[in-house]
């Protein structure tokens, strides 16, 4: 079992500010989201235990993910969403001098990440600003 | 324009990710009663810890890379049900640049990902 947790942070273009009336509206929207992960290693994992390298390892996982969004004016709105996803991921094979052994090895990748959102409305074009 | 009214969206990111723990688990089985060795027969064969299955590894990644580098694709359609309710069914994919690990034994090891998700939103005004 290989389990990973981190943080990350994503950088993104950062689009030029349009203009805002001064008398537009703000509003506020929460959010929530679950999903399905499908994952699949490349390469090959070894260690120190006598074993022949895994490869291939496959897996499905979820995630889950809250957020909030701030629509500044009728042209732009600004988010963050808060979320959790665990990336899995396993595989076997036998052993290539008798046949007699199965080795397994499963691995479990988790990562909190946490979004900030600029969006332009008039296109509803989201974009990143970052993920930590 | 409502910010969640309906629309395609496509977004880029590279991500920048720093891994924090990492713990891995290997083990070995004997699926078959009898075996041959050298020749000879074996029925029923156990390992040294008297059972038909051992756990040769538990614990963190030799050689684990504290930065993990990506690219983030996600893609989506935003569909406003009611004039406050909306929801978005998003798919993505993270495509890793570095490996995992960096020990002798594993090459090249990365893990990518598809995402299928389904989100719900709700505005107040």
């Amino acid at each position: 079992m290989v389990a990973l947790t981190g943080f990350s942070v994503c950088i993104c273009r950062i689009l030029k500010a349009q203009e805002v009336s001064p008398d537009e509206k703000h509003s506020i929207s929460i959010g929530a989201e679950g999903g399905w992960m499908l994952n699949q290693q490349s390469g090959s994992f070894n260690s120190n235990c006598g074993c022949e390298p895994f490869e291939n390892g496959k897996g499905n996982s979820g995630i889950a993910a809250f957020s909030v969004e701030l629509e500044l004016n009728r042209y732009i709105s600004f988010g963050a969403k808060f979320g959790l996803d665990i990336k899995s991921t396993s595989s076997s094979y036998d052993s290539k001098d008798s046949g007699t052994v199965v080795y397994n090895n499963g691995s479990q990748f988790g990562t909190a990440y946490f979004d900030i959102i600029y969006r332009d409305n008039l296109r509803s074009t989201y974009l990143f600003i970052a993920r930590i | 324009m409502s910010p969640f009214g309906s629309g395609l969206f496509l977004q880029f990111a590279p991500e920048f990710g720093s891994l924090l723990t990492s713990q891995n688990t290997i083990t070995r089985e004997l699926p078959n009663q009898i075996i041959r060795v050298n020749g000879d027969t074996i029925a029923n064969p156990l390992f040294a810890n008297g059972t038909t299955k051992e756990t040769l590894e538990d614990g963190p990644i030799q050689g684990v890379n504290k930065l993990r580098i990506a690219i983030f694709f996600p893609a989506g359609y935003d569909f406003r049900l009611l004039k406050y309710l909306s929801i978005v069914p998003e798919a993505s994919y993270n495509l890793p640049l570095t490996t995992i690990s960096s020990s002798s034994g594993s090459s090249n090891w990365k893990i990518s990902s598809l995402v299928l998700a389904l989100a719900i939103k709700y505005r107040f005004d």
